[in-house]
């Protein structure tokens, strides 16, 4: 019945849509049509995910997929652009809590273990895919015919897309399961760190391509103001954690829309100075959490527990925006793709962590916290596509198809290591 | 100057601590208290157009969606207080009287509104909120004390519940005939349209929240369905206020979980009903508010009410009721912030100008004065009294 209903309204808004007048008449309430489609639902979606055991927000996503603009049309890429909003504010907020998990005591006993395997994907995945892809593509020219340097040059990019995931999944299976333990904490602080290095790394490797093509290769000045770009936003980040911490301990009103203008400060800035909204988040969050534990972390915790509305409209919203006909054209490399980045990520990470003497769970579980990729993949996709004029669509289309793969299938990966290792809650 | 979003949240959260510090600093120094929303109109219009000028010119049309939204929250919410079965429980006499009074003193206000130029579009607005009447005032008193003339208050407290529904009726019905013809389908067949949907979605709330037991979800499900309402609704160029009051009503007549949708929506009411208003303030401009449109609402439409509630005092005093006043209008004259939520709705389908909204502004914080006063010094006198030798 409740399915009906959702098929009911759903007709009712194609129909909308599909009457002349309608839709160009108001963008606003086109936005508000669709987020209410969307919100609606993804609810009944993650509902059906939970009966089946896998995660919520893989409901969320395939639900945004299929009433996306390129399945149903039912949210149109106007309306997409209008909800951006959302989706940056829901990012916003699921940085900042991804932030306050991460405290500094559980840090400090295991940073050798995070900091060995967050390096051990940058260099081993890194390579790893690279090297693989070069020999693929002398095999299988799935980005057309190449010269050696761009081929080179691609299997390089893929490599370094490839190390790229995605922390908002990670974190929203691990709230949707109410998990905590080990794993949970190592897989966690390499989520932050791998976001700061491969915002550097690919920076790093995008001139260093640029340098093979003959274009402006200035590897050294990009990865310094780079580098600056991130030690900003983690100092921005710091100061509004500070600021965070101090108001809830000392006034205390109103904290949910306190924790809304925040997030919104840090949009704006990030916005207004090139800086990572990101990372500005997430160091808000720890700085709130570590520097303020008494009022942030009970304030943290019922952030988290009004969390389902945030993670509806941002995977619905993520869903929405992942192209899937690019399957129709591409689906062998697509599949390739996934299929090496998923098999780097299990051999990488389970030799890191033996080599480290890790927990079992770790050693047994955490690569597959690894797998799901979202919008750090898709944004290096497409500034590949908007440099590489030669090469880069083709390899953006294939790298937005292993995307949606990875997206659906890291959440139930990830759920499932978290049950299996027993730190879901 | 800052960007609409951040400026909207910032403003929203400077006018519910101003609230919160008011409330505060009131509490135990006066024992009427201040006209909800006041603070929060006047924190915008401080920051806003009409003071400091720090925010963008154009934020209310930036951030239409999310006064559209918000006005179709505070329509479900008085959906979903409007209870058939309670209806029946009261006498017949009553129920007339509870309808008619605000309608009478609404029609009037528009009437006269419309003779001294306010425009039909403006004239209707003014009627609607004219028929507003805030039982919140009589729930305030009752906390210190029984009052001196409980059956006058029953009574009062009857309309001011009622009051909201013809007010919705007549600013939504009225609304949607002010938009222009020219729309796909015709004029007649939207509002059939927006009436059904409205129908459609209040039952699919239901039946969707039959299953969801966490409340969280039960808000996440509503903000859904309110969205995709006033979305519709615009799209349809009907009013979305009316539309999700009319789903709101449904869900509360036709459904056994009506309460938990009534506490979801309760959760949220705060931060929906003070971001239109810190909008509203934003939005003013610096504009002498209209004298006339001012003197309609506080002159005119208190004359009306006292009538009606002299009225109303003969026909109770016909079916037995004992009562010591027969002003029974001047409780009617305090007005709540739904009366400002109209206001904004007007403000957002356009032909209300700066001067049009002081007045009315003007004449909501008169006519709490006046009404409150009147309550304080009369209905409530004996109660004042004991609640403070018992406080």
């Amino acid at each position: 019945m409740r399915w009906f209903f959702l098929v009911s309204v759903a007709a009712v808004v194609w129909l909308l849509r599909a009457l002349p007048g309608f839709v160009l008449a108001d963008a606003g309430a086109s936005a508000l049509v669709a987020f209410g489609l969307l919100t609606i639902g993804g609810e009944l979606a993650g509902e059906v995910a939970a009966r089946l055991r896998v995660p919520r927000i893989t409901g969320y996503l395939v639900l945004g997929m299929a009433f996306g603009p390129f399945v149903l049309g039912l949210v149109s890429a106007p309306d997409l652009d209008s909800l951006r909003v959302f989706e940056e504010l829901a990012l916003g907020l699921i940085a900042l809590t991804a932030g306050g998990e991460l405290q500094l005591a559980s840090l400090r006993k295991r940073w050798k273990l995070i900091v060995g395997i967050t390096a051990s994907h940058a260099v081993g995945i890194f390579l790893g895919a690279a090297g693989l892809f070069w020999l693929i593509l002398r095999v299988f020219p799935f980005l057309g015919p190449l010269g050696p340097a761009e081929m080179a040059g691609a299997a390089t990019l893929i490599g370094i897309i490839t190390v790229a995931k995605s922390p908002a999944t990670t974190i929203a299976v691990i709230t949707e399961l109410k998990a905590t333990g080990s794993l949970v904490d190592t897989v966690l602080g390499i989520t932050v760190l791998k976001d700061l290095v491969i915002l550097i790394f690919f920076t790093w490797v995008n001139g260093i391509v640029h340098g093979w093509l003959g274009g402006p290769g200035d590897v050294s000045g990009g990865v310094t103001s780079l580098a600056a770009t991130v030690g900003l936003s983690l100092l921005a980040g710091g100061g509004l954690g500070l600021l965070l911490g101090t108001y809830l301990s000392k006034i205390g009103l109103h904290p949910e829309i306190t924790v809304l203008a925040v997030v919104l400060l840090s949009l704006e800035i990030a916005h207004g100075s090139g800086l990572e909204h990101l990372l500005i988040s997430m160091a808000a969050g720890f700085a709130a959490r570590n520097l303020f534990p008494a009022s942030a972390t009970g304030f943290l915790r019922a952030l988290e527990r009004s969390s389902p509305p945030i993670y509806v409209i941002f995977f619905g919203l993520i869903g929405a925006g992942l192209d899937i006909r690019v399957f129709a054209t591409a689906w062998l490399a697509v599949l390739i793709l996934f299929a090496v980045r998923l098999g780097l990520v299990w051999g990488v990470t389970g030799a890191m962590a033996r080599a480290l003497r890790a927990d079992p769970p770790i050693r047994r579980w955490a690569w597959m916290g690894f797998v799901a990729q979202a919008g750090l993949s898709l944004g290096l996709a497409a500034r590949v596509a908007r440099e590489f004029p030669n090469f880069g669509g083709a390899l953006a289309a294939v790298v937005v198809g292993a995307v949606v793969v990875n997206q659906v299938a890291g959440p139930i990966l990830w759920r499932h290591a978290l049950v299996a290792s027993g730190e879901a809650g | 100057m800052l960007k609409g979003t951040l400026a909207f949240v910032l403003l929203l959260i400077l006018a519910l601590a101003g609230a919160d510090l008011k409330r505060r600093w009131s509490r135990g120094r006066r024992r009427l208290p201040g006209f909800e929303g006041f603070v929060t109109v006047l924190v915008g219009a401080l920051l806003g157009n009409a003071g400091l000028g720090l925010f963008p010119a154009d934020l209310t049309a930036a951030l239409r969606p999310v006064v559209l939204l918000g006005l179709a929250w505070i329509g479900l919410l008085v959906g979903l207080q409007f209870d058939v079965r309670l209806l029946r429980w009261i006498q017949p006499w009553q129920r007339w009287m509870g309808f008619l009074v605000p309608f009478g003193a609404g029609s009037i206000a528009g009437g006269a509104a419309l003779a001294v130029g306010c425009g039909l579009h403006g004239s209707i607005l003014l009627a609607a909120v004219a028929m507003i009447s805030s039982p919140r005032l009589i729930g305030v008193f009752l906390r210190s004390g029984p009052p001196a003339d409980r059956s006058a208050m029953r009574l009062i407290r009857l309309v001011t519940a009622l009051a909201s529904t013809p007010a919705l009726i007549v600013y939504g019905v009225g609304m949607t005939l002010m938009v222009p013809a020219g729309g796909p389908l015709g004029r007649a067949a939207e509002s059939v349209v927006g009436a059904g949907l409205a129908v459609v979605l209040g039952y699919a709330t239901i039946i969707l929240l039959r299953r969801e037991h966490e409340e969280i979800h039960v808000l996440a499900l509503l903000l859904g369905i309110v969205a995709l309402l006033a979305g519709a609704a615009t799209m349809i160029r009907t009013e979305p206020m009316l539309t999700a009051a009319i789903a709101g009503a449904i869900i509360s007549n036709r459904g056994h979980l009506a309460h938990r949708a009534l506490r979801a929506a309760h959760a949220i009411e705060t931060p929906m009903l003070t971001a239109i208003l810190v909008l509203l303030g934003a939005w003013w401009l610096p504009r002498v508010p209209s004298l006339a449109v001012c003197a309609v609402l506080v002159g005119i439409r208190g004359a009306a009410m006292v009538a009606g509630g002299g009225a109303m005092a003969a026909v109770a005093r016909g079916h037995g009721v004992r009562l010591r006043t027969r002003l029974l209008g001047m409780g009617l004259l305090p007005q709540g912030p739904l009366a400002l939520a109209l206001l904004v709705g007007g403000a957002v389908a356009g032909g209300v100008d700066a001067a049009f909204a002081g007045g009315i502004f003007t004449a909501l914080v008169i006519n709490h004065a006046i009404g409150g006063a009147w309550m304080h010094g009369v209905l409530f006198r004996r109660a004042t009294r004991s609640g403070g030798r018992h406080a």
